[in-house]
């Protein structure tokens, strides 16, 4: 039988009456390991995109709370995430992002792995000069690949090994979104960058989820955009966002847009949505183009925003879409204050976690349940 | 391993010049006359080889596998 954690049974209480997640799931150095393993490790979180290793060959390193993985896209062409280490005496493989010529070779004895990451070369391990040992059998000795899917270009990954697969556990927010389930091409170096906040990951999914705060923080969008504009997204377990009524397409003197997705619906001439895909991806569509943004969690009041823009066609004009990505990226910026102010707020002995607007902040209430739902479960498996 | 060799092989290390350390380390394995140490140089040879991605690692790994050492 497992004990009912009463902080969590409060966050997990009816949005008019439910407390936040407590400070700790903030600040605490142990409840951040914790969340690793409960709430990313158990489904499946963004890692990176597929975009960034856009060649055969192409190996980029990146640790993702703490743990060291290599994104690699194999000789075959195809995107693989392994734990960046060599399987002899755990050494880092692969220290910056680089293109692998030939075979990944360990820096610290030589031993060597395909892009496939199979082990390709024990170099002197049955002696100097002879390079097999009849106790050692290559085949079992590959680099460790984590669980990954790519969806949206983002490749997800899953570290325990158990989440159900992709598609059943992203169901609902696949089926959502099925019209824009078509190419998509990245905007290349002006369409990337990445933002650094000082807090922690679950603020950032928080803010983003949630439309209460625009009229406030984003006062530009008054004028066209207003709050009664906007809707609610709850998919229990999933996700949860917002969505406007009146998306207004971007154009230049000329009138010229960016060209829109293939086949959408009327919905989408002045809609558009905004998900957090718990835990730690943001995404928007539009008809003419969407984004995702990939939360890297550095430490329990640290994290960086790694930012993609797509669009319908593979070419965009440089000057519109130069713009595009300096309007997101002030909206995106304008948002950092808040977050790294709640984050401050947090240290703040005896805070409760907050209460949630019973009309506002359902997104974000849908948010810390399945948060605490996770831990809950977390704990008691323990 | 002749002093010149010995020299231009950490050269090579220093510059990460891996078709220098092909071809020096497949010199150094030429010039031996003992079967474990040629095997030695030409592990290495091979190790950098198949790290390029360069075509001498067939040759390399046939030369290993002659004497069973892959």
């Amino acid at each position: 039988m497992s004990i009912i954690d009463p902080v969590l049974a409060n966050v997990q209480k009816p949005t008019a009456q439910a407390r936040g997640l407590p400070n700790a799931h903030y600040t605490d150095a142990s409840t951040f390991l914790e969340e690793r393993d409960a709430l990313f490790g158990v489904g499946w979180a963004g890692l990176a995109v597929a975009s960034d290793v856009p060649d055969r060959g192409d190996a980029v390193p990146i640790s993702f709370l703490g743990i060291p993985l290599l994104l690699l896209r194999g000789r075959d062409d195809v995107v693989r995430v392994f734990q960046n280490i060599c399987r002899h005496r755990g050494m880092i493989l692969v220290d910056a992002p680089r293109k692998i010529e030939g075979a990944i070779r360990c820096p610290y004895h030589s031993w060597c792995y395909s892009t496939q990451g199979k082990l390709v070369a024990t170099p002197h391990v049955g002696g100097p000069g002879f390079n097999t040992h009849d106790e050692m059998d290559r085949d079992t000795l590959g680099l460790i690949e984590v669980r990954s899917h790519i969806w949206r270009d983002i490749i997800w990954i899953n570290l325990s090994g158990q989440a159900p697969a992709f598609e059943d556990a992203m169901a609902d927010v696949i089926a959502r979104w099925a019209e824009f389930d078509q190419p998509m091409y990245h905007g290349g170096a002006d369409s990337r960058f990445s933002l650094t906040v000082n807090a922690n990951w679950k603020l950032a999914i928080e803010n983003y989820c949630e439309s209460y705060h625009l009229p406030w923080v984003h006062p530009g969008l008054n004028s066209y955009s207003r709050l009664e504009d906007h809707y609610n997204i709850e998919i229990e377990g999933a996700s949860s966002g917002q969505g406007t009524l009146v998306y207004r397409q971007l154009s230049d003197d000329a009138g010229n847009r960016f060209a829109d997705f293939d086949g959408l619906s009327d919905t989408w001439d002045a809609g558009a949505e905004y998900l957090s895909i718990f835990p730690n991806v943001l995404l928007g569509v539009h008809r003419d183009h969407a984004f995702a943004i990939i939360l890297q969690p550095e430490a329990p009041d640290r994290t960086v925003e790694h930012v993609h823009i797509y669009y319908a066609t593979d070419t965009t004009d440089d000057t519109l879409r130069v713009r595009n990505a300096g309007q997101w990226k002030l909206v995106f910026e304008e948002d950092i204050f808040v977050v790294e102010g709640m984050q401050r707020g947090r240290n703040a002995p005896g805070f409760d976690g907050g209460r949630f607007s019973p009309a506002m902040d359902g997104p974000t209430h849908c948010f810390h349940r399945w948060a605490a739902q996770r831990l809950s479960d977390h704990r008691a498996a323990e | 391993m002749t002093g010149d060799l010995h020299a231009r092989l950490l050269s090579a290390h220093d510059a990460g010049d891996r078709g220098a350390l092909i071809a020096g380390y497949t010199t150094a394995a030429d010039t031996q006359t003992d079967v474990d140490a040629a095997c030695f140089f030409l592990t290495h040879a091979y190790v950098f080889a198949l790290e390029a991605g360069d075509t001498r690692a067939e040759t390399l790994h046939a030369r290993l596998a002659a004497e069973g050492r892959v």
